[in-house]
């Protein structure tokens, strides 16, 4: 009796070790396009051009999420395990949001009116006729734009058993009726938080409004509305204050969300650097969207989107600058702002990596010694706020700077974007922002919707990328009717920030897969010059 | 009192009227209209002039390139526009550059393959590179990229600009000479594109 019961157990464990290692293994073919068997997965696609590898894995096109992605013509189908293994019928709300929410093409558009329906797909061996031969459960021929794959029976199996997992996960954050969202601040008051919380309850009274007016009529469709109705929740914000001493921050983290799990941590502004939080969501899987930070981490991750890539992207700038103009004798000058010294740290790595020399004086010993320090440089560079370079303008030495010099356009700036009196004309700034006059247009209808609320600030800038955070996930969610995936949020967010929702701070917002900073366009910028 | 039958057919004269109209302007006419196309059909093949823009590009290897006037040496060309972190459709359009490549055989030695970033704030000429070695492309398939406004000129000049990098269409372009130019768009296959090629140099 014993032994058989040791037999069964034993039995037991094998095979569901057997059905862990299948799911890793349908995983590596999912993300990373290897086989069961260790080959490069291989494809042909459009009658006979070869992918392989990563470029005919599954993530390729149907995304971490499973939900696939709409490129103009190209519809990539949900094959999440709730809609790949149960019978594919047209949903009004899917339809709705296809026909007019998606951007398609003419023929995704022609398809998308003719709903198809299919069996479940119920084994490997549906799997396998799927991917090789391109025929659905209803015997249906797939786009020539799925890829015809190269594999065997083992292989979709494993695909199958990793299949069955996909998009299962919890949505922490989410319950019938509400989507909880949380922000990250210091304790310390400031206009920017201010500022920021400001605009975020302001957005979310406002959301919810709406939400209360389409539940209260469920039942009566305006434009539709009923046809939704059933994903729309409430949001709520949790604003989680850290301290200024930094090293209990991952512990702290831990313990709010656990006592309240967010769907997303939507802006928020902290001083200094942003890692500590970077690597919470990181680790937690938490969308972490548009932190106002100077100081993004330059790695990309999976999770945390990022507006730009702050003064690491300026000092990067800087360097390629240098190095281009091939000057000797450089000097850094370190002001008061917290990032200054940072900054100069990196840049005398950047320019170790590139051969060329750099020296580094804080404000005050260059101004004890500025006669020596002006006579031997061939290019100066500024780490400068506003006040910083008030200090280098009354000691008279402002105009007497090198031709070659360089500052940080954010670090000058104001709240408002705008530089200080008296700034040489031939300095050179690094600028992320929107030339004054050639901003996108949506800057003059969110500055209507700010002053509608009574929303008077000097941190405009903030005021606009906090409203950028919680208008790209409602529009993100929209999109995503009922299908509250973190992944989908983050693919979601790449795939439409392009669709207008730039606030009017930066030339352009564009992302992609993999892509981490939001601005694009920046430059440098020599004041005088257009 | 116009019956409900009038009103009916006319009604059907007008859209059906209007659709060929659509569909006539289409092939001859100005705007360009997407082609209509079902699952399974050859792709539209359309003759089209365009002139292409004298702006500055960089190729793969950070080399300037003036494409308009790459244009003046005589030879097919087969250009496409890409991003490297295209979800979908670029991994299929540059697959299909690399079969036509090798379908070509002897004939590749004549005909230029480009492929034009729609994401050239991303797509750095480093970036270009790690993904044409993703194909193993012959020497005569660069990739291109630049400043935006520049890039956003040859989208224009070539009828495919779209506000969103992921609406770009599926298309290629196939200059047969000077500033004539054939259009394929929907899903394109290599066999036709070496066909049209080979057809072209052969014909000489």
């Amino acid at each position: 009796m014993k032994f058989t019961l040791y037999c069964l157990l034993l039995w037991l464990c094998s095979a569901l070790l057997s059905v862990a290692t299948s799911g890793e293994d349908g995983k590596a073919l999912y993300f990373d396009g290897k086989r069961s068997n260790g080959a490069i997965l291989r494809a042909r696609v459009a009658g006979g051009a070869v992918l392989q590898g990563e470029l005919a894995a599954c993530v390729r096109c149907h995304r971490p999420s499973g939900y696939g992605v709409n490129e103009s013509d190209a519809r990539t189908a949900d094959i999440t395990a709730a809609t790949l293994f149960n019978p594919l019928k047209p949903r009004r709300d899917y339809l709705m949001r296809s026909l007019y929410q998606e951007r398609h093409g003419v023929l995704a558009q022609m398809s998308a009116r003719t709903p198809r329906s299919r069996p479940a797909y119920q084994n490997a061996s549906d799997i396998l006729r799927a991917l090789r031969e391109g025929v659905d459960t209803a015997g249906e021929k797939l786009s020539a734009v799925m890829p015809r794959y190269d594999i065997d029976i083992e292989d979709a199996t494993a695909l199958k058993a990793f299949l069955q997992t996909l998009g299962n996960e919890p949505s922490p954050g989410v319950d019938s009726e509400t989507i909880h969202f949380a922000t990250v601040v210091s304790e310390v008051d400031s206009e920017r938080k201010n500022t920021m919380l400001t605009v975020m309850r302001a957005f979310i009274e406002l959301h919810n409004r709406e939400v209360a007016r389409e539940k209260a009529r469920a039942d009566y469709s305006p434009l539709y509305k009923s046809e939704l109705v059933h994903a729309r929740r409430y949001w709520r914000l949790h604003v989680w204050t850290l301290p200024e001493q930094r090293q209990n921050w991952p512990t702290l983290l831990e313990k709010l969300y656990s006592e309240q799990p967010v769907f997303a941590l939507l802006g928020g502004h902290v001083n200094g650097v942003w890692k500590p939080i970077h690597e919470f969501c990181e680790g937690a899987r938490l969308p972490c969207l548009f932190p106002q930070t100077n100081w993004p981490v330059t790695t990309a991750g999976q999770y945390t989107l990022y507006l730009s890539q702050g003064i690491p992207g300026e000092t990067q700038q800087i360097a390629d600058r240098l190095d281009e103009i091939d000057v000797r004798n450089i000097l850094q000058i370190t002001g008061s702002d917290r990032n200054a010294a940072a900054a100069a740290v990196l840049l005398e790595k950047l320019a170790q990596e590139r051969g060329f020399p750099i020296k580094t004086v804080s404000l005050t010993e260059y101004l004890n010694n500025k006669e020596q320090n002006q006579s031997q440089i061939d290019s100066a560079v500024l780490w400068f706020n506003a006040s910083d370079f008030s200090r280098l303008s009354d000691s008279g030495v402002a105009d007497k700077l090198p031709d070659s010099s360089f500052a940080a356009g954010s670090l000058l700036v104001n709240g408002n974007r705008s530089l200080p009196e008296g700034l040489p004309p031939n300095l050179n700034l690094t600028w992320q922002y929107a030339l004054p006059g050639q901003e996108p247009p949506r800057l003059y209808r969110l500055r209507g919707w700010l002053a509608a609320r009574q929303i008077h600030t000097t941190e405009e800038t903030t005021a606009l990328n906090t409203y950028l955070a919680l208008d790209a996930v409602r529009h993100a969610l929209v999109h995503a009717v009922d299908r509250y995936s973190r992944d989908y949020l983050i693919e979601t967010i790449e795939h439409e920030i392009e669709n207008q929702l730039n606030p009017g701070i930066y030339p352009r917002l564009s992302l992609g897969p993999g892509q981490r900073f939001a601005a694009k366009g920046a430059r440098l910028r020599v004041r005088g010059r257009p | 009192m116009l019956s409900r039958r009038t009103f009916l057919m006319s009604t059907t004269a007008m859209l059906v009227s209007g659709y060929a109209g659509t569909l006539k302007a289409g092939f001859s006419g100005t705007p360009t209209l997407p082609t209509l196309m079902l699952d399974d059909a050859d792709p539209t093949r359309i003759i089209r002039h365009y002139q292409m823009p004298d702006v500055p590009l960089v190729d793969q290897d950070g080399r300037p390139a003036y494409l308009r006037d790459e244009l003046q040496r005589e030879g097919p060309v087969l250009m496409n526009f890409i991003f490297t972190t295209c979800p979908g459709i670029c991994p299929v359009l540059s697959a299909t550059f690399a079969r036509t490549a090798e379908l070509l055989g002897e004939h590749l030695k004549r005909t230029r393959l480009w492929s034009i970033s729609v994401d050239p704030d991303y797509d750095t000429p480093k970036r270009l590179s790690k993904y044409r070695d993703q194909f193993k492309a012959d020497e005569q398939w660069q990739f291109f990229t630049g400043g935006s406004t520049a890039v956003k000129s040859i989208r224009n000049a070539f009828d495919t600009d779209s506000d969103n990098k992921m609406a770009h269409q599926m298309l290629v372009l196939l200059r047969l000479q000077n500033d004539t130019w054939m259009r394929f768009e929907g899903e394109i296959e290599a066999e036709s594109l070496a066909a049209e090629i080979r057809n072209k140099l052969t014909r000489r």
